[in-house]
């Protein structure tokens, strides 16, 4: 008997140290490969971020210097901005097509696969390589939309001079890459909604306005904030079109964070300066998706 | 059965084309203009006329004269093959580990690797490239990273960085944990080894999500450019497709031909060629894309 319980005792001391070698040999590579390629470089990062370089002095540490210059330099903070107006405004001309396209989409409509498919096609090529067929349209002596002005006897513009006709289309761009990624995501809250709501707000009468601002959009709501959360980071991401449309021009006022952030530490070589900008849109981004956090478990709460 | 009236659906058809219209507008541009000559695309208006088939064919010829888009293809698909394989491997693995092996500090682990979901990779460009350039023993480094060059303008790079994701562990991990553990049980007792349990009972019921990864590692690698473009900005026999490409469309687009004329229909062509093998992937494998929304909840 008491032979018997030592045995399974120490059968069951050899599956549990069975258990976990074989669950830290799968795990312990894999935090081991993200201490290296994750953990290192934030500790790099954050150090990079008090430090500025210098040709003759090589790398020194100055402080919170970096970081007064990007709150108080007009062509730092101006960089936070131009992102912003071109995140709010992508983000918003996405949620209200997008939204548009879902209800659509979500119809008895014949063929609706097809559509689907259309609208996720931009989602999945290479926003560069759009850019450049842009470059073909938008120039000045013998871009196509010049050409086309220029036969309808209209005068032509110069587009890549103008920072209103930069930021349309960086905008017109950036909305037309993401918007099948929205659509696919409000398709599935749409979906994700019980029909009995809707029955029910029938029988008493709801016109369609109603049922879209009484069900649709609270229902909806979750998914809403997921979109935008990602949308804004998203956002901080634009680049191709900056760097090859605009360069960031004219006079550098589509300059966004991250074709900044590419210039200072791949160009000029100042990975202290560009450092310090990440780290500001880390904090960013940090308090944005603990905000979502937040917005969600609101939603379980109910 | 919802009842729908005859107004809203023919509403909904037409304002469904005319955005199709839009979305495919570049793409339609980009392939009619294959097909124009130089001078031809000076005339060209809302849409390009196709004039010769021959044109496309003079330029795929421009574009596949040279040697480097060989290389940059081959590249480009050995670093696919790379994700693919260890992206699943990590995920399966990761994922099985999370959902069904019992040890220690498990939930801490977890926690861990879920926490590099918040780090975002535009902050990650600096720090990564001034640890790959100084990294210990590699390209006449010492052992604390100094004296050498490290990994500059070595192709290594295009294969050390992202080789875990943590969604997809997750996503793995969902799966595994809803299949319940009687496959397992039945398997052990039937004498089956910890790996061909993983591998032969649960690795094809995850199929839908493999697939997915597939398809996605495919797109990225495929258009990647940001990070070939920045790590390895000097070493153009390095560059993956997604960066070669457009390089070759800047040739076109900036420096004049015979005649002062800008051979705009390269640009399209060039543009053609890499629109192409994402499309197609995509579309192949779109129920995947569906399905795979669906088992990650969208955790909205």
């Amino acid at each position: 008997m008491e032979e018997k319980s030592l045995t399974a005792e120490k059968s069951r001391r050899r599956r549990n140290l069975r258990e976990n070698l074989r669950g830290w040999g799968i795990i312990g590579p894999i935090i081991l490969y993200y201490f290296i390629f994750g953990i290192i470089p934030m500790i790099i990062l954050f150090r990079y971020s008090f430090m500025q370089d210098d040709l003759f002095l090589g790398t020194y540490f100055v402080g919170f210097e970096n970081f007064i210059t990007i709150f108080t330099e007009k062509s730092y903070y101006l960089l936070f901005l131009a992102t912003i107006l071109i995140a709010v405004f992508t983000i918003g001309l996405s949620l209200v097509f997008g939204m548009l396209i879902a209800l659509a989409v979500t119809q008895p409509l014949r063929g609706r696969g097809v559509y689907r498919t259309i609208y996720y096609i931009p989602v999945v090529i290479s926003m560069a390589v759009v850019a450049q067929i842009a470059n073909v349209w938008l120039s000045y002596n013998d871009g196509t939309f010049n050409n086309i002005l220029k036969a309808i006897g209209l005068p032509s513009v110069e587009w890549k001079l103008s920072t209103f006709w930069m930021y349309f289309w960086i905008i017109f761009i950036c909305v037309w890459k993401g918007l099948g990624a929205t659509v696919i995501l409000l398709v599935a809250g749409l979906n994700a909604i019980p029909p009995e709501l809707y029955e029910a707000a029938e029988l008493d009468g709801a016109g369609a306005a109603t049922r879209f601002f009484k069900i649709t959009l609270p229902q909806l709501r979750p998914m809403l904030v997921f979109v935008m959360i990602t949308s804004i980071i998203g956002a901080f991401n634009i680049f191709e079109p900056v760097q090859l449309i605009s360069q960031g021009g004219p006079d550098g006022s589509t300059k966004v964070i991250l074709f900044q952030i590419y210039n200072e530490a791949f160009q000029n070589g100042n990975y202290g300066m560009g450092s310090a900008i990440a780290v500001v849109v880390l904090v960013m981004l940090m308090i944005l998706t603990a905000l979502n956090m937040k917005f969600g478990e609101e939603k379980e709460e109910k | 059965m919802k009842v729908v009236k005859k107004k809203t659906i023919v509403f909904s058809h037409l304002f469904l084309i005319l955005g199709s219209l839009l979305m495919l507008y570049p793409l339609a541009f980009a392939f009619l203009g294959q097909f124009v000559s130089i001078e031809g695309f000076y005339s060209v208006g809302v849409l390009p006329v196709p004039q010769k088939l021959s044109y496309l064919f003079s330029n795929l010829g421009l574009i596949f004269r040279r040697t480097e888009i060989y290389v940059s293809i081959l590249l480009t698909l050995a670093r696919f093959v790379w994700y693919a394989f260890i992206l699943i491997l990590t995920s399966v693995l990761g994922g099985y580990a999370f959902a069904k092996v019992k040890f220690k500090f498990k939930k801490a682990a977890f926690y861990i690797i879920m926490s590099s979901m918040m780090i975002p990779g535009i902050a990650l460009l600096i720090p990564q490239y001034l640890e790959l350039m100084r990294f210990p023993l590699v390209g006449g480094n010492d052992i604390f990273g100094k004296g050498g060059s490290g990994f500059r303008d070595n192709g290594a790079l295009l294969f050390i960085t992202g080789c875990f994701s943590a969604y997809n562990i997750f996503l793995v991990r969902q799966m595994l944990t809803q299949m319940g553990d009687e496959y397992k049980e039945a398997a052990e007792l039937d004498g089956a080894g910890f790996f061909r349990i993983i591998f032969s009972i649960y690795m094809p019921m995850l199929a839908p999500v493999i697939a997915l990864m597939v398809v996605q590692t495919f797109i990225g690698q495929w258009n990647d450019y940001l990070f070939p473009k920045i790590f390895l900005s000097s070493a153009r026999d390095l560059w993956p497709i997604g960066v070669l490409s457009v390089e070759i469309q800047s040739d076109y687009l900036y420096t004049a031909g015979a005649g002062g004329l800008m051979n705009y229909p390269m640009v399209m062509t060039m543009g053609v060629v890499m629109i192409v093998p994402p499309v197609i992937a995509y579309i192949c494998c779109q129920k995947y894309f569906v399905q795979g929304l669906a088992v990650g909840g969208v955790k909205a």
